[in-house]
């Protein structure tokens, strides 16, 4: 039997397999923008200013070098951890690196937010209807993952507003916090932590009380993904051997699903649930506009609108590293399961 | 089986073939109708409304039956670079004045070097004279005699269609009062709330800067305007001057103004402190508007210093004594006090500030002489403003029935993503106040509900006004008739039923009927509704009938 490789081993060849990645993602990243028409200063000064003032503006900010030396630039201040100053209109002269920051924790509250609510009613929904199989209640679990799964989030996070806000006054309908209210003083970013820090439940509330609609939405529509995976693993674990050996034995239907089918059906699960934060983060997008949620989200959508060059590669280069972050810590994980994937 | 294949293939061969020449017949054949673009900024830079509004337009050209308009849009970044580039050669945009004289609604638009930053590159060397001399003159009746023949002359010449102004709208609880739609600067700081001292307001504009040497954008200046007062400042419901840190208003007749014009002298209040504690004389004065020139900041409305108020880059200021400050100008400027009643004449404290640079807009670093200082700020989330108990001059609008001001201890501004989160908070009372911008349609909703919802729905005009552009040298609109013809056309009084459920004001001129020296010039020329017979009649001359045989079918910019 050939020796197998070390989990060391794999986790090094995985971290060096994500630079390229990262190179190639910057590279693209670099390119599209400056392929695209129009440019960040014309938008900045809205037609308004005389030429030679735009023109200095752009040498001042080396637009006006060759493409190839602001791309060596570029690669030189991201290796270097300089992101450099934002060009857009809304943070113009802040540094980048320091805005992403201020922006990544609001993303990260909304994106655990939306993975509870998902893995919760995905993996409850998913159960239910891999115990019922073809059973009506399967029927409408199956129709539920369809629908939640193609909604629109806009649409869902406006629905939700109108019910639970408007309508019934439950909950606040947008924001991250009561602007009359005091906010916990800053420790994570996280509002919910930060309250708990603090040691004031009366914070604690008020930030949970916004970030329930938000993580709703999003969690509600990743759901629909989640419902059918752990269907279809539960479905497939039943009929495998093992458990019919168990039936054999004369084990319990109910005890054979909850203790054994169930949680193998849930090993895969826990992979695809890390890969899914690349979904979440886009979904998070337009969780964050439909909710006035002030997260990278935003951030990115108003560069974009901006043409903030170095904003949004900064924001788009975080949230690869981060998707790269997780997908590594999959694989590892992935390759602490289950062996045979070293390979 | 090899015969099928070939029967396959003599069929594909033939169906080709007839494609082929249909559209060659298509393609080739004469233009019946002048085919041209219509160009709009697709990413909402003036609300969500602008598709519409470009469809509006194109159905109202297409009606003369011998136009058909092509709808183009592209992102504002894109949008207004290629403007500047006098790429597009048919668009919509919008302006909002910097200073609020009917000088910035002609000079930006009809001078050689404003058309050509508009795009339209309208070049005529009689209305440059007619521009310099309104701009230079004093005598209303001398401006207004020049103000007729350039309207005159922009209807006859037609390189823009003014086609409305603005709506303004703003929705508040029932109980707060002294909320104007003021046409400069909208003012928290006159707002009072039955039985409360705190107020929140809901907007979904973001803050570009503090820093009155940056900020060239409506919503800074709003901040700005409570934070920082300027040596004139506006009544609280119109944009008459009053003196503001300046003790009167420059004029000819108080010796204040030279007798050339060129000189224009301030008296300052004395015992004004910034909220730092650091005093205001001449000198912080003096040193303020040289910082913003020299800094001359990006996107920055420094250049109306030293350009329009014409101070130069290097700037003439004489403070003879720590009260007395004297501009001098290397050319007449008619509204020279209006530029002084700008946020980027706000004096700023020498010991917060350097002239190094932007301000950062840390709290502690906006410093300023106005009724309310910034104490929180959140980006993109919150901002504060708080009462500066030692304000100098509660008693500015004692005379309009404002006591003291400020009248609140704080505002708290909150900064929604959409329009519909806006609406929201003002339905459920999360803010007390909602100024820009909501959806014409939420507007119009919210009105019908005020009473039970418990709101007023203020309207009002708006400065912001909204027209259509032609690039005046490129074919087919360098040719004058075609210009007049869409001037026939356009239907005005469609686009505010359709699109803003008339909530907008149509316009005739490009200077809105709220200012001085307007004159409905497009009105009187063109008519009220569209004048299909003469658009018709033009376009005929034109060549463009129904068996037309020339070859210009699209414009190619």
């Amino acid at each position: 039997m050939p020796k197998r490789p070390s989990l060391l081993a794999y986790a090094i060849s995985r971290l060096l397999l994500a630079f390229p990645m990262l190179l190639i993602l910057l590279t693209v990243v670099f390119a599209v923008l400056r392929i695209l028409p129009g440019d960040p200063i014309a938008a900045l000064y809205g037609g308004r200013a005389p030429a030679d003032v735009v023109a200095a503006a752009r040498e001042r900010l080396g637009l006006n070098k060759p493409v190839w030396e602001q791309y060596v630039i570029y690669l030189r201040q991201i290796f270097t951890g300089d992101f450099g100053t934002s060009l857009g209109e809304i943070y113009r002269g802040n540094s980048v690196w320091a805005t992403v920051m201020l922006k990544l924790p609001a993303t990260v509250e909304l994106a655990a937010g939306g993975m509870i609510v998902a893995s919760v009613v995905g993996i409850g929904m998913g159960v239910l209807g891999g115990v019922n199989r073809d059973r009506p209640i399967d029927v409408a679990v199956r129709l539920y993952g369809t629908i939640v799964w193609v909604i629109p989030i806009f649409w869902l996070g406006l629905m939700l507003q109108l019910i639970f806000a408007v309508a019934l006054g439950w909950l606040p309908p947008s924001l991250r916090y009561s602007s009359n209210v005091d906010r916990p003083p800053t420790v994570t970013g996280l509002l919910t932590l930060d309250g708990l820090l603090e040691g004031n439940l009366g914070h604690v509330w008020v930030a949970l009380q916004h970030l329930i609609l938000p993580s709703l939405t999003l969690g509600l529509v990743l759901s629909g993904f989640f419902t059918k995976t752990v269907r279809a693993n539960l479905l497939r674990t039943v009929s495998s051997d093992f458990v019919e050996a168990a039936r054999a034995r004369g084990l319990r239907w109910r005890t054979v699903v909850y203790r054994y089918a169930f949680k193998n059906a849930l090993i895969p699960v826990v992979t695809i649930l890390g890969l899914q934060f690349a979904i979440l983060f886009a979904g998070a997008v337009l969780t964050e506009r439909t909710f006035s949620w002030d997260g990278m989200g935003t951030l990115l959508l108003d560069s974009i609108e901006s043409k903030d060059y170095t904003m949004i590669q900064g924001t788009v280069v975080i949230y690869a590293f981060i998707i790269i972050v997780i997908s590594v810590i999959v694989d590892i994980i992935n390759g602490l399961i289950d062996p045979r994937v070293r390979y | 089986m090899q015969k099928k294949m070939l029967y396959a293939l003599v069929a594909v061969i033939v169906v080709v073939l007839i494609v082929a020449a249909v559209a060659v017949v298509v393609l080739t054949a004469p233009p019946r109708k002048l085919t041209i673009q219509l160009w709009y900024n697709s990413d909402g830079h003036y609300g969500d409304t602008e598709p519409a509004v470009a469809q509006v337009l194109k159905s109202s050209l297409e009606a003369t039956g011998k136009l058909s308009v092509e709808l183009k849009s592209e992102p504002w970044a894109t949008y207004i670079s290629d403007v500047g580039k006098g790429r597009l050669p048919f668009y919509l945009l919008g302006w909002y004045p910097d200073y609020f004289d009917s000088d910035d609604y002609i000079s930006p638009f009809l001078s050689t070097s404003g058309a050509k930053s508009r795009g339209t590159y309208y070049n005529d060397s009689q209305m440059n004279t007619w521009i310099s001399d309104q701009a230079a003159a004093s005598d209303p009746t001398v401006r207004a005699g020049l103000f007729t023949q350039i309207q005159n002359k922009l209807a006859a010449d037609v390189p823009y269609i003014p086609l409305w102004q603005t709506s303004a709208h703003v929705v508040y609880d029932k109980d707060i009062s002294n909320v104007y739609l003021h046409p400069v600067v909208f003012k928290w700081f006159i707002m009072s709330k039955t039985g409360a001292t705190t107020i929140t307001g809901g907007t979904t504009d973001r803050v570009v800067s503090f820093d009155p040497a940056k900020a060239y954008d409506y919503f800074s200046g709003e901040v700005i305007n409570q934070i920082f007062d300027t040596l004139l400042v506006y009544e609280p419901k119109n944009a008459t001057l009053m003196p503001g840190l300046a003790t009167r208003i420059p004029t000819a007749a108080n010796g204040d103004i030279s007798t050339d014009g060129l000189s224009y002298t301030f008296h300052l209040k004395s015992g004004v402190k910034f909220h730092d504690g650091s005093d205001f004389n001449s000198t912080v004065m003096k040193w303020s508007i040289e910082r913003a020139i020299k800094l001359d900041l990006d996107s920055s409305a420094a250049f109306l210093l030293y350009d329009t108020a014409k101070l130069g880059k290097t700037p003439v200021i004489d403070t003879p004594d720590p009260l007395t400050i004297t501009f001098h100008l290397s050319q007449k400027v008619g509204f020279f006090n209006d530029i002084m009643a700008y946020s980027v004449a706000a004096p700023v404290s020498m010991v917060a500030y350097n002239n190094t640079g932007q301000q950062t807009d840390a709290v502690s670093k906006v410093v300023g002489t106005g009724p309310y200082k910034l104490t929180n700020y959140v980006p993109n989330q919150v901002i504060e403003l708080s009462r500066d108990p030692n304000y100098y001059n509660p008693g500015l609008y004692a005379s309009f029935g404002i006591p003291s001001i400020p009248v609140l201890d704080k505002v708290t501004l909150t900064l929604y993503s959409t329009a519909t989160n806006l609406k929201q908070a003002i339905e459920t009372h999360a803010v007390n106040v909602a100024y820009r911008t909501l959806n014409p349609t939420d507007v119009t909703d919210l009105k019908q509900r005020a009473s039970t919802l418990n709101v007023n729905v203020d309207l009002g005009s708006n400065p912001q006004i909204r027209y259509l552009c032609f690039n005046v040298p490129t074919s087919p609109y360098s040719d004058v008739r075609l210009r007049q013809a869409i001037a026939y056309a356009v239907n005005r009084t469609a686009i505010s039923s359709v699109v803003f459920s008339n909530l907008t004001t149509s316009i005739f001129s490009m200077i809105p009927p709220s200012f001085p020296f307007t004159q409905p010039v497009f009105q009187t020329v063109y008519g009220t509704s569209p004048n299909l017979t003469q658009a018709k009649s033009l376009l005929s001359q034109l060549g463009y009938s129904v068996f037309h045989l020339e070859a210009i079918a699209r414009v190619r910019s």
